[in-house]
């Protein structure tokens, strides 16, 4: 009996102790888990992942979190459960961060993955200061995009990317650029709607593309896994409007103008006037279509987008 | 001959005593006839106002911010002719009529009309003999009239007459006869001022400095406390007078507005609250210097404010009576030993930010009190051993509120579960955030403190440490209650983002003072009203069109096949049909727009009045539609034609005539026209610039000669007095030619890419300047010599171009960048950034004045589709 009073006496002596906490050391850790996980969202790595997860679970455990600290740590979670595929425990930190409140951004970010169906109207539904929120921005930009609005998308994205951390800036360029190339676009259920998801497209990818909508196509003879060069997508447009204009001169008519010169040589440093692409560079560049990267060379091999290829082509065919 | 020069320069010397005496005389009745202006102000007043300065009104007042925000009210649009005259007014820059203009007058609002009193003082001696002339005054649309023995003056103008009265150093003037017939009778019986009936009547009669306003108080109260019923609830409870006195000292970054007024308690636990003795508050050195907002409540004592709440709280009275039971059986002691003794009264609360819960803090009057409350707390089942914390060296403790503490929380709309609390140097701290308790402690400790923070020490300074309330709120934090309403005095306010509002009581004298402060940042604001949605997809530029200047609306093309005239102030939406639109263009001129021209992608032509009505001669069918954006030049608009390349003119009748070149390339871009010359670009390597007059007929020098290939058209630019031509290539060359054509060969070559097309400003100097922006972001200023002025880098991309527009007043035009996503960027010929964090917008601006503050806004469409109007600071 006197153990166990003894014990006893121990377990409240222990209990009643003061606890050394540091607030701002939960922020330190806090941010330091944020940034990793900013760094590891584009490329996840499960096992990273599971670290960082039991990292932010210790700090779930403290008793002297405040509301902003519980908030961005069950969001902290939820993300991670999110890259994990792991429903089960994203529903788990959902409750958590409802329990916090229900009109944070964090919560409804979480709320908008658990209920695909309602996602868009949950965030566009967000209220003030909440819809604000960078990550809430970018999370509606996603949303925006999925459902062919790319303008609105690119307004979201924009915002979004003003206060989101540097990594965001450089990582998530390529999602945001392709709602901006096709932020004028309308290419829903079209094969240039498939075409738009490709980051590098070949030439046979575009080919079929753009079969439908370019008459004359099969001349082209596109059908190889070559890449789509800036070169190859100036060849297509010169060669749409020779045919939508029926005007064959226009094939050779920049070669003939700059050979009749005293000393022939090309503009363009990097695009020889011996080049069977010269004729449709020289065409686009002067046309306005594709314009001169560093202000003097074309650059014909660099790689284009889809989103870009699709821009492209929906500007040459309301144009000509 | 001598005697005639004798009697002369006597006669002079006589004539001269005689005008000298005269004077003498004149000056002393003028003197001993000095009146005060108090006494012509109308006893039963809706609103008097006094102001100590005409001269500074007009030089000062007028140009405030402020200003433009009263002004900006549509009820005073008369008043906005009147108040630009005065803006414009010599005032300013004459000395002498400065000092004439130093004169004090009251304005006065009866519900017969109003009336201005001037007190001219020593300018009266100069303007009195026209009261004498009477009705001699030879000027146009005035006449005297004499009435019940009272001599005035009446002017006419159209349908309006205003009435003149001059009693000696006063001037009176009414839009009522009978007003100031009344005043004048009024004036004469009663020789000294009306009744002294109330302290702020005696203090509107005393110099200030500041403009002055005697106000209708329960108005006042009601407009004050309109948002908050608990204000109102404790303000039964007091009897204040029919006047207040309202004083406004403000320039455009301070403002203190104070407000004088009597108070008497109605019932005995009012009369507590006044007279109990108020120490001073020691919060000021213990609010964090980051707090973003903070209440103080130093009424009275906690029981006598407790008593007084429940006066008017019947249901509260209840709970508290609970609370004293509840109380008394768990705690073993009286709610007066746990809550009052310890308490002075001194109750704050403030916010920190990225926190929303509240720290409360309360001043410790007596330990050894305050501890034998906690011992009893803590021997209940209230607060436990286990409930102990050190963070950062500082000892938490968490209790669960006894139900009293709620009562009293509930009074600051605050709920609490479970908080944490501490005590530092006799101040209480509760917060539901511990982190909050500990980083308030640790601003102490390290001296930042609310009056030690540079940013506030004037307005914390200037604050009585005795004020019975007091607020000090940021509105980037959050609006108070008094300012969230619409009224001019809320819109005034909320100019200014950071304040402290206290009120002082002291021997029944009830002050209320509101001192705020400015800062320039971020000082762009969306106007009212926006964003507002747009009537489909845009399809063209938007245009802000006003046919009159009081009609205005929104001009745009939408779905690419209608134009739509969307009303701003009046709720009207008319639409153009424009099937197949390719450009829309409307005929401005000196801001006035007289038609709309739509171009149609099958070559029609269509011309419209502003009110949609036909053109006689239009619409016309064009052989081929045009290339680039057609061009005003003159009355006539000039088109470069799509497949055969030539110009053609077509007249306001809609009559078509083809200039005489046909091009053999395509033209991009709009010719560039200035003073009936016009210069066109067929874009193309090493090409040609092509220059005509206004017929059409080609000028000496033409073509020029190109090398590179140019980003856009040539723009013309004002250098030496005369207009050159400059043109700018995509690798950031610029050639230049002069007035005659001849060329002054490459001026500058700026390194990077160059894709937007050129802007020319009209900088300080007599020449212009152009802006260019790489594709890296590079905004290069360029003098018309070919130098490099500055240069700045922004984020954007190669899709960005350059717009300009006068929006912060100052006479130069600052520098839009857009088109490179959701964000515009504005900067001034310094290259500075006028909002650092960018404006939403994407598509290239309008500018019009929207909320007549006399500077132009910035109207923007952003990708979501919305109309965005921004209004910017003065510089």
């Amino acid at each position: 009996m006197k153990k166990a009073l003894a014990l006893l006496t121990l377990l409240a002596a222990c209990v009643s102790a003061p606890t050394e906490v540091s607030s701002d050391r939960i922020d330190d850790q806090l941010l330091g888990l944020e940034a990793r996980l900013d760094q590891e969202r584009w490329e996840p790595d499960p096992s990273r992942l599971q670290t960082l997860q039991a990292q932010a679970r210790s700090i779930a455990s403290s008793a002297l979190l405040n509301r902003d600290q519980r908030l961005r740590t069950h969001f902290l979670l939820a993300d991670l459960a999110k890259l994990q595929q792991d429903r089960q425990q994203l529903a788990e930190q959902h409750r958590f961060l409802l329990a916090v409140g229900n009109q944070h951004p964090q919560t409804l970010i979480v709320s908008s993955w658990l209920d695909a169906a309602n996602a868009l109207s949950i965030l566009q539904g967000a209220p003030p200061p909440a819809n604000s929120h960078p990550r809430l921005q970018w999370e509606l930009g996603l949303l925006l995009a999925k459902a062919n609005r790319h303008a609105e998308a690119v307004a979201a994205y924009d915002q979004a990317l003003a206060g989101l951390p540097e990594i965001w800036r450089q990582k998530g360029r390529l999602t945001r650029d392709t709602s901006w190339n096709l932020r004028h676009t309308n290419v829903t259920g079209s094969d240039l709607n498939r075409l738009a998801t490709i980051a590098l497209p070949t030439l046979n990818q575009f080919y079929l593309a753009v079969r439908e909508e370019t008459p004359n196509a099969t001349a082209l003879r596109f059908e190889t896994q070559e890449p789509l060069t800036r070169a190859r997508l100036a060849e297509w447009v010169l060669h749409y409007v020779a045919e939508k204009r029926n005007n064959p001169d226009l094939r050779n008519r920049q070669s003939r103008r700059i050979r009749s010169r005293p000393n022939p040589a090309s503009p363009i440093p990097d695009v020889s006037l011996e080049a069977p692409y010269f004729d449709a560079v020289l065409f686009c560049v002067e046309r306005d279509i594709l314009p001169l990267p560093d202000g003097r060379n074309f650059q014909p091999d660099t790689r284009v987008s889809g989103s870009e290829a699709v821009r492209l082509v929906q500007r040459v065919m309301k144009d000509f | 001959m001598r005697k005639v020069v004798k009697y002369f320069i006597r006669g002079i010397f006589v004539i001269g005593l005689v005008v000298l005496t005269t004077l003498a005389v004149y000056v002393i009745s003028w003197a001993v006839q000095l009146q005060n202006a108090e006494r012509y102000v109308p006893e039963k007043t809706l609103l008097k106002l006094r102001i100590p300065s005409l001269g500074k009104l007009a030089t000062e007042w007028l140009n405030l911010e402020a200003a433009d925000i009263v002004f900006a009210y549509q009820n005073l649009g008369e008043l906005r002719a009147l108040v630009r005259d005065l803006r414009s007014a010599e005032l300013a820059t004459n000395p002498l009529l400065r000092h004439i203009a130093e004169v004090p007058f009251d304005f006065a609002l009866t519900r017969q009309g109003f009336l201005l009193g001037f007190d001219l003082g020593w300018r009266s001696l100069l303007i009195q003999p026209i009261n004498w002339l009477g009705g001699f005054v030879p000027i146009e649309n005035l006449s005297a009239v004499q009435s019940g023995g009272a001599l005035y003056f009446r002017y006419s103008a159209g349908d309006s007459h205003f009435f003149l009265a001059l009693r000696t150093n006063i001037v009176l003037i009414s839009d009522s006869e009978k007003l100031l017939m009344d005043v004048l009778k009024a004036g004469n019986q009663t020789p000294s001022s009306s009744t002294a009936r109330s302290r702020a009547s005696t203090m509107f009669r005393q110099s200030s400095s500041g403009l002055r306003l005697l106000a209708d108080t329960p108005a006042l109260i009601q407009l004050v406390t309109q948002q908050n019923p608990d204000v109102s609830r404790i303000l039964k409870n007091f009897d204040l007078p029919e006047e207040s006195l309202l004083t406004f000292d403000l320039t455009n970054q301070n403002l203190k507005v104070h407000l004088a007024t009597a108070l008497q308690g109605t019932v005995p636990q009012a009369r507590a609250v006044i007279e109990y003795p108020i120490e001073n508050s020691g919060q000021f050195s213990r609010v964090p210097g980051t707090a973003t907002t903070w209440s103080l409540v130093n009424v009275a004592g906690l029981q006598e404010l407790v008593d007084l709440l429940l006066v008017q709280e019947p249901s509260l009275a209840q709970d508290f009576q609970r609370a004293r039971e509840a109380t008394n059986l768990l705690l073993g002691i009286s709610l007066e030993d746990l809550l009052f003794k310890w308490t002075t009264g001194e109750l704050g609360l403030f916010l920190l930010p990225g926190s929303d819960d509240p720290v409360i803090l309360v001043k410790v009057k007596n330990q050894t009190d305050f501890e034998r409350a906690m011992s009893a707390l803590e021997g209940s089942l209230f607060l436990s051993q286990s409930s102990r914390f050190l963070v950062d060296q500082i000892p938490l403790n968490q209790l669960r509120l006894p139900p009293v503490f709620e009562i009293l929380l509930r009074l600051f709309k605050v709920e609490l579960e479970l908080p944490y609390y501490t005590v530092h140097e006799g101040y209480f701290y509760l917060s539901q955030d511990s982190g909050n308790i500990v980083r308030s402690i640790n601003a102490i400790l390290e001296g930042n403190t609310l009056e030690k923070n540079p940013g506030l020490a004037d307005l914390v300074q200037e604050t009585d440490r005795k004020s019975r309330l007091l607020l000090y709120y940021n509105i980037r934090h959050g609006i108070p209650f008094f300012m969230r309403d619409q009224s001019l005095l809320s819109r005034v306010l909320r100019l200014y983002q950071k304040g402290i509002a206290s009120i002082t009581l002291q021997d029944r004298n009830l002050d209320i003072t509101i001192r705020s402060h400015r800062d320039r940042d971020n000082a762009t604001v969306l106007l009212p009203g926006f964003p507002r949605p747009l009537q489909g997809q845009l399809s063209s530029r938007l245009h802000v069109l006003s046919p009159d200047g009081a009609r205005r609306f929104f001009a745009y093309v939408a779905d690419e096949n209608r134009i739509v005239l969307d009303g701003i102030l009046e709720e009207s939406v008319r639409t153009l049909p424009l099937p197949q639109a390719k450009y829309f263009l409307p005929l401005t001129t000196n801001r006035t727009t007289s038609r709309l021209y739509g171009f149609q992608r099958n070559a029609q032509v269509s011309a419209w009045t502003l009110d949609g009505g036909a053109i006689d001669g239009f619409p016309v069918a064009l052989e081929e539609g045009p290339q680039t954006e057609p061009v005003m030049l003159g009355n006539d608009v000039l088109i470069v034609t799509e497949r055969s390349h030539r110009a053609v003119l077509l007249s306001s009748r809609g009559n078509v005539a083809s200039w005489a070149v046909q091009f053999e390339d395509p033209v991009s871009y709009p010719p560039a026209v200035r003073d009936g010359r016009v210069a066109i670009y067929p874009r193309r390597f090493d090409g040609d610039i092509y220059l005509f007059d206004s017929q059409g007929k080609e000028m000496p020098g033409s073509p020029l000669a190109t090398e590179g290939l140019g980003v856009a058209s040539p723009v013309w630019v004002r250098y030496q007095g005369q207009n050159h031509l400059y043109f700018l290539t995509t690798e950031g060359r610029i050639f230049a030619w002069g007035p005659g054509a001849e060329s002054r060969g490459q001026i500058a070559w700026f390194s990077g890419a160059y894709q937007a097309p050129p802007l020319v400003l009209k900088g300080r100097g007599n020449d212009e300047v152009l802006a260019i922006l790489s594709r890296e972001g590079i905004l290069t200023l360029v003098s018309a010599e070919g130098g490099l002025i500055r240069e700045s880098r922004l984020e954007v991309s190669g899709e960005a171009k350059l717009a300009q527009g006068d929006l912060d007043g100052d006479g130069l035009n600052e520098i839009v960048v857009y088109g490179f996503g959701n964000r515009i960027w504005v900067l001034d010929q310094n290259l500075r950034h006028l909002a650092p964090q960018g404006l939403q917008g994407y598509s290239e601006p309008a500018y019009f004045d929207l909320n007549g503050d006399r500077r132009l806004d910035l109207i923007t469409v952003g990708l979501d589709q919305q109309i965005y109007a921004w209004a910017f600071p003065r510089p």
